[in-house]
């Protein structure tokens, strides 16, 4: 039957008679730059993550860790940036799916494809890195995160140092009583008298009321720290953004407007 | 609707755009195409030749509908055999050993090919070797069976392979090497003498 002309004359009047018809051009190129513009969302993202992965590292502080008596495997898990290049390989990995979809991705080998993924997505994060923006997402991130995700999972440096009983306190500085001596409120919301006097302070950093502060010390009494070390509060800071600050009225963070209130008519002055 | 004549002239992508312009003129696109794409059902495939007619008239629907989607950078050909290997299995119907009766339309010149690329006795009679190369090419796995379809029977270069199984073409000369090999073990383990 294939032999004669009947089975092309037949199989085109068929397609006269289901109707059938191209599918117009613009759904082709809109389909593929449709993938091609996932593509580089996800390459954005992976290059953001990236950048937060150099923005995290560079914060390690093995000398201070190390007087601290930790583990060093301990240590790596806290330090590393594990949430972010578990979430940099997905994204290379959907990338490398995303690239395969185009009309000529099938012809690159999967090694070239992953490889071009991640040295773009370094190359960008680093760029990223460089003109701050790796800090503005993380102040972006901390301030619009619950703390327990951010101090748990995508940033557990900072849960780490909010331990107060193993002599870690970290806490945004809400007024000064007198020199030496400054009122500081936590993460969980605790306030503290902490002492400053005789405290180490390599970094140079400047107690100011409404600033974030790290302290290494020991707990006095269940309100008063003592000091031993300053250091800088140099990722999360926007967790504090939801508390209020000296002369400025702040709108309250991911824990509501109660706890705003409250701390508003403590430190009303 | 061009003529016999016109349509001899035009390159299959040019008959593409002719196609697009006037629906007739895919006449002329499926008269090129529709012996070597039911051939090529037939040699990766068990079907019976109404059910291979049936795959067979599915793929020139699909080959229509999607018609603006020819990307002219590739051979139309590849395009064609592309769809074509995707319907069938999208049909899915079980790539197992051809019905008995049916016999590759091999010529002695792709035999003679094969002879020197699988290192067989040179002054075998033809039609032992055509018959015997069927018997270990159905013994392949799908994917192997279908390379060494496309390399040695359809005459595909690496390519249009590459473009047909949507593979680089590194992975397309592994996927080659693993099935000349996997020939050779099937051919052991079939005892055949070539």
């Amino acid at each position: 039957m294939l032999e004669n002309n009947n089975f092309d004359k037949e199989l085109l009047d068929s397609i006269k008679d289901k109707k059938i018809s191209p599918i117009p051009r613009w759904h082709f190129v809109f389909r593929e730059l449709a993938i091609w513009i996932a593509g580089l969302a996800l390459l954005l993202v992976g290059a953001f993550s990236f950048s937060l992965m150099i923005f995290f590292s560079q914060f390690s502080e093995w000398g201070v860790y190390q007087r601290l008596g930790r583990w060093p495997l301990q240590y790596l898990f806290i330090a590393l940036p594990v949430f972010w290049l578990a979430l940099l390989i997905s994204l290379t990995f959907l990338v490398f799916y995303d690239f395969k979809r185009t009309k000529k991705g099938y012809r690159y080998p999967v090694l070239v494809i992953i490889g071009g993924a991640v040295i773009l997505s370094a190359g960008l994060g680093a760029a990223f890195h460089k003109f701050g923006l790796a800090e503005e997402m993380d102040d972006l991130i901390s301030q619009n995160t619950p703390y327990g995700f951010y101090g748990g999972v995508i940033n557990p440096h900072l849960g780490f140092w909010s331990h107060p009983e193993d002599g870690r306190l970290i806490g945004l500085v809400l007024g000064e009583e007198k020199a030496d001596v400054y009122d500081v409120i936590d993460i969980r919301r605790k306030e503290w008298r902490l002492f400053t006097q005789g405290a180490k302070n390599d970094w140079g950093v400047e107690i100011m009321i409404g600033r974030p502060i790290r302290v290494i010390g020991e707990e006095i009494s269940g309100e008063e720290f003592k000091a031993i070390e300053i250091l800088p509060l140099n990722s999360g800071r926007g967790i504090f953004r939801g508390f209020p600050k000296e002369g400025m009225l702040m709108p309250p963070g991911p824990r509501g407007m109660e706890g705003f209130r409250e701390l508003d008519e403590r430190f009303e002055e | 609707m061009l003529d016999l004549e016109q349509a001899g002239k035009l390159t299959d992508e040019e008959l593409v755009i002719r196609s697009l312009e006037n629906q007739e003129n895919f006449l002329y696109l499926i008269q090129r195409y529709k012996l070597k794409i039911f051939n090529f059902i037939k040699r990766i495939t068990n079907v019976p030749d109404e059910d291979a007619e049936d795959l067979l008239q599915d793929i020139f629907f699909k080959v229509y509908l999607n018609l603006n989607g020819f990307d002219a950078d590739l051979k139309f050909s590849s395009w064609i055999y592309m769809i074509a290997r995707n319907q069938v299995i999208s049909s899915h119907r079980k790539l197992k050993a051809r019905a008995e009766g049916y016999s590759y339309p091999l010529s002695d010149e792709i035999a003679q090919r094969l002879v020197s690329e699988f290192d067989l006795k040179k002054d075998m009679d033809n039609k032992i070797l055509k018959d015997n190369i069927e018997k270990i090419l159905d013994g392949l796995n799908e994917k192997y069976r279908v390379a060494l379809v496309l390399k040695f029977l359809e005459e595909k270069s690496y390519a249009e392979i590459s473009d047909i199984l949507k593979k680089p073409i590194g992975t397309v000369g592994s996927l080659l090497n693993k099935a000349k090999l996997e020939f050779k073990k099937e051919l052991l383990r079939q005892d055949i003498k070539l």
